[in-house]
């Protein structure tokens, strides 16, 4: 018995010294082959390498993206039988620190699917990813709308490229307007004027409240009065890392949000339900009017509105107004980038696998809108040919096309500068301060941030 | 007779009160299996347990079964036990030979030990996710299983907790019992095993549940160290339910919630059984 | 002779895999935290030198830090007994010598077993909801409705009551401590006509003080690092109320890149416990028994 014992712990030991050392051993080899492929494709010189290439292949998302994603990669690898491409995927919680961790140890995939505040805010202000420029031979990068590229341009480096353009916009559920008969509001003195009338009835805490506007949740009320602002001033939030606003514009447009809330047109701090996403019961049972959400992620509402029978019942609205008739910009953003891995091997083939995710007919159409609409006019010429806009997302789309356009600014959703925001606006709703005090903290604690990025 | 009654009277309040807690303990428990035989719509707003008439599915169990389209849920469950396993056994040995080294013998440095245990029980698990993210990169062991259980071969990660704990529960066992096994002719280790391991069978069974269910909820170090597809653990692909982009089925992370909680309430009923017979084996001895 | 010099040897012995663990796991990762937090590092970028100028902007030009400190004492100091007299009395309960006790066990288990399932924060977030049927309940007792997820006193109890709804860890380690308490004791001291509240307290507590510092220990350190019920159920607010270190250290570290603040908010942390576990150690003196 005691024997026994000893031989286990003996073992344990050596087994634990094998593990390492072996490891050891295996990673230095299979660090060899990658670089003499790296070698020969450079000298190849334009020619795809036809050496065996194995890449990988990061990105976060749901099942769909997952599957669709996986089978562009077997497309690709059936068609270039020396290219291994493998997947690494999670979901988007937890995902930033993966993706963090891997990039300060230089060991992130060779293809990656970045958020548009990454490109900026990572390096703070210096691209941390490949300048897909140097590979532009392989990515025509011709297929985007200038405007677009330049939105993931850091210091004069194509950072990444974006595979769609969003924007907010509002989806609304037609019975509830019926029935008071009111049509969706489009000026922002409309909204109030609905919500005492479809929110009369409704006490501080009542489970059967109804509201015009579930604006919930932290992102959703800093986009609307952020839009509303703009609306208001015709300035945007900021510009070369300054706010551009005076403490009396954004006290005025906060003053004005919580006269929303009070009326009834929104649920106030304390009557939001902390389900701050579809399954949100007010949404759900059709009690709350209209969301405001992003154009490319809209279908899941669809999806959990009365358990997703009633889709005939949800339109798309025209943007809140201030006056009347007006057509003001509207904040855009890219949607999904894709970007390459400054210490990958082979960054050309990398660079034409994503050409191939952006132009190949299969591929597109094996992708679906599991990642969106894209902007990129050759995907897009294929995802219109395959039939793929449709429904909801086309609307919301369409509505957007009839209004010029404004890309967010890079800083806009740096989690500092927007978390300065939400800070100000939940101590503003929540009744800790007042609304001038909130509009001080609001312009101040967001420019500190700012001045840390461009100092 | 009356004695009778007394004891059952008493045994009745025991039961009663038993109760009560466990439907402040279980209710919501009921309400999340019952919620993964409902749809969406029928789960949030309300905290009825059973779906309403006519309107419960299976549809989430099917789907929480080949929760991906390549694998079904067992093969995650295989892949969380191929480093859970290991982690708790290395967990088990290393903490008990450090511990009763540190409780029980005399050596240079044993102040210094025991503080630094403390201390590092202390830490902030977080801190080192870098420093340890680069170490592993180094010496090849990101996307090995053994990233998640190399630290436990040294008593290291969270071993320091169980350390510590082993500790204090050798510090009630009378050390007269060792003494005289050393007398007996008894080497360190024939002590620790053939003496003390017997008495610590309840907290030895502890360690290893613990180990094991901390082991299992763990989601930050897979999500960092292991990152090819064939290597998700079951903690990766439950979060992997929830993403802002489509509609979150709760129905389906329920039912998978609850399939993956199954086997590890069977580990668990059958781990904390041996607690009687703990009790039986060192009343007996004594 | 022989028999001596191998006592002499083996716990050196013994203690080499402990000892490599540590230098490699533990005070190598703490040492770089420390030469990091004197830096400003951004992951990405070049690391630059800077003195303790990170300690000192945040504790003098960071208010999210006195919010965050603020929310993890109360959420510690508060939660910390909460847990340890819940399990004690369960555990207490589960030791009773009752048909079928293992099934209570293993049922009293399983919410800790679920530990930071998002399955978990979800029921949460249902159960305390103003409409919600927490609130309900009360409102049969005549309570009004409680905002337990937006006011600012309420959201960090909603978290408390989770982690005692999750004493579980803590309970089985008191319930294998009372296990350990010979019955012999107890017999002797129902011929002496001990009470069992006498009992409690005369027997049981002094013999499981030890456990008790270790539990106290544990829950305390547990506590301080506490980040999924904000991360997920509260997500920090509102307004900071619930925005405990570790969510604001992971914050930091990874959401905004600044690993070099990160790693002085991780020592701040650090020296916190160490000073709260300094001083439930040095009173442990006077009220734990141990037998050696």
């Amino acid at each position: 018995m005691n024997k026994k014992f000893l031989s286990g712990v003996l073992s344990c030991a050596l087994a634990s010294s094998m593990l390492l050392t072996g490891c050891q051993g295996a990673s230095t080899q299979s660090k060899a082959p990658e670089s003499t492929g790296g070698a020969s494709s450079a000298a190849a010189a334009g020619q795809i390498t036809s050496d065996p290439v194995e890449l990988r292949f990061s990105w976060w998302g749901s099942d769909n993206r997952h599957k669709a994603i996986q089978e562009v990669i077997a497309l690709y690898e059936k068609k270039h039988p020396n290219v291994k491409i493998k997947a690494e995927y999670g979901a988007w919680d937890g995902w930033q620190q993966n993706i963090l961790t891997q990039l300060g140890g230089q060991t992130e995939a060779d293809i990656i699917q970045v958020n548009y505040n990454w490109v900026h805010s990572f390096g703070k202000g210096k691209n941390v990813f490949l300048d897909l420029n140097t590979v532009s031979d392989y990515l025509k990068l011709d297929n985007w709308d200038s405007n677009y590229l330049k939105a993931m341009e850091v210091g004069g480096e194509q950072a990444a490229v974006p595979h769609g353009m969003t924007a907010r916009a509002f989806l609304y559920s037609k019975p509830l307007f019926e029935q008071s008969k009111l049509s969706y509001p489009t000026t922002y003195q409309e909204l109030m004027d609905a919500g005492k009338v479809i929110g009369k009835n409704n006490t501080a805490t009542g489970a059967e409240n109804k509201y015009v506007l579930l604006n919930i949740g932290k992102e959703c009320p800093d986009l609307f009065i952020a839009q509303m602002l703009y609306n208001k001033t015709g300035k945007v939030m900021q510009v070369a890392g300054k706010v551009q606003y005076t403490e009396q514009e954004v006290a005025a447009a906060l003053e004005q949000y919580n006269a929303f809330a009070k009326s009834g047109a929104m649920p106030t701090f304390q009557q939001q339900n902390a389900m701050a996403n579809e399954s949100n019961p007010d949404w759900t049972s059709g009690r709350g009017g209209s969301i405001y959400e992003w154009i490319g992620t809209m279908d899941k509402y669809l999806n959990s509105y009365k358990g997703g029978k009633a889709k005939e019942e949800i339109a798309v609205a025209p943007y809140l107004v201030e006056k009347a008739g007006e057509t003001p910009n509207i904040y855009v953003k890219p949607n999904l980038g894709y970007a390459i891995s400054k210490n990958s091997k082979n960054p050309q083939v990398a660079a034409d696998f994503l050409n191939f995710f952006f132009t190949d007919e299969e591929a597109v159409t094996a992708l679906g809108t599991s990642i969106g609409i894209s902007s990129n006019s050759a995907t897009l010429a294929i995802q219109e040919k395959a039939g793929l806009l449709k429904g909801i997302m086309k609307d919301g789309y369409d509505m957007l096309a009839k209004y010029p356009q404004t890309v967010l600014d890079p800083y806009f959703e740096d989690s500092n500068v927007r978390g300065a925001r939400y800070a100000a606006l939940e101590a503003y709703r929540s009744g800790k301060l007042s609304s001038a005090e909130a509009a001080k903290q609001y312009i101040s604690k967001q420019q500190e941030e700012l001045d840390k990025l461009f100092k | 007779m009356n004695r009778v009654s007394r004891f059952s009277l008493n045994a009745a309040f025991r039961y009663g009160v038993l109760i009560v807690i466990g439907v402040f303990l279980i209710y919501p428990l009921l309400w999340m299996v019952g919620s993964s035989f409902k749809e969406n719509l029928d789960i949030f707003g309300t905290l009825a347990i059973l779906p309403p008439k006519g309107r419960g599915t299976l549809e989430n169990f099917k789907s929480a079964w080949q929760i991906k389209s390549d694998h079904t849920l067992p093969f995650y469950f295989g892949n969380t036990m191929k480093f859970l396993i290991p982690k708790t056994i290395f967990t088990i040995v290393s903490s008990t030979i450090t511990a009763y080294v540190v409780a029980r013998k005399k050596f240079v440095g044993k102040k210094f030990v025991f503080t630094a245990i403390i201390i590092t029980l202390l830490m902030p698990e977080l801190a080192f996710r870098i420093p340890l993210y680069l170490l592993f990169r180094d010496v090849g062991l990101l996307n090995t299983f053994a990233a998640l259980y190399v630290q436990d071969i040294f008593a290291a990660g969270t071993c320091s907790f169980f350390i510590f704990m082993e500790i204090q529960f050798m510090r009630s066992i009378p050390r007269e019992l060792d003494e005289a096994s050393v007398i007996d002719g008894c080497s360190d280790l024939q002590t620790l095993i053939y003496v003390i391991v017997p008495i610590l069978k309840p907290i030895i069974i502890t360690v290893g549940l613990l180990c094991f269910m901390w082991g299992m909820n763990d989601f930050q170090g897979p999500l960092i160290y292991l990152r090819t597809p064939d290597k998700m653990v079951m903690s990766m692909i439950l979060k992997q339910q929830l993403d802002g982009d489509t509609m979150v089925v709760y129905g389906k992370l329920f039912a998978a919630s609850f399939m993956a909680l199954l086997p590890m309430i069977a580990i668990f009923f059958a781990g904390s059984r041996y607690f009687v017979d703990g009790v039986a084996n060192s009343g007996g001895k004594e | 002779m022989r028999a001596g010099r191998k006592r002499n040897f083996a716990p050196y012995l013994m203690l080499i895999p402990w000892v490599i663990g540590f230098i490699i796991f533990k005070i190598y990762p703490i040492v770089i935290s420390f030469v990091y937090s004197l830096m400003e590092y951004p992951i990405l970028g070049d690391p630059e030198f800077i003195g303790f100028d990170n300690y000192v902007h945040i504790f003098t030009n960071d208010d999210v830090f006195a919010s965050s400190i603020a929310a993890t004492l109360k959420y510690v100091l508060i939660g910390t007994p909460c847990v340890l007299v819940t399990s004690f009395f369960v555990a207490y309960i589960l030791n009773f010598k009752l048909k079928g006790v293992n099934l209570f066990r293993t049922a009293y288990y399983i919410p800790s077993i679920l530990g930071g399932n998002v399955a978990v924060s979800i029921l949460w977030i249902q159960l305390f909801d103003i409409n919600g049927p927490v609130n309900m309940l009360l409102g049969i007792f005549g309570v009004n409705p409680i905002f337990w997820l937006t006011d600012e006193s309420f959201a960090v109890i909603t978290l408390i009551l989770l982690k005692t709804w999750q004493f579980g860890s803590t309970m089985l380690i008191f319930l294998a401590a009372l296990q350990n308490v010979s019955q012999s004791l107890y017999e002797a001291a129902n011929l002496d006509g001990a009470t069992k509240l006498q009992q409690l307290f005369r027997i049981t507590l002094p013999i499981i003080t030890p456990m008790l510092l270790f539990n106290m220990v544990n829950v305390l350190v547990k506590a301080f690092q506490e980040f999924n019920s904000a991360y997920l159920i509260t997500k920090g607010g509102p307004n900071y109320t619930t925005y405990f270190l570790n969510v604001y250290i992971y914050d930091q570290a990874f959401m905004n890149g600044n690993y070099g603040y990160a790693s002085a908010l991780t020592w701040i942390l650090l020296m916190i416990i160490g000073a709260l576990t300094a001083l439930v150690f040095s009173s442990s003196k006077y009220w734990v028994y141990y037998n050696d």
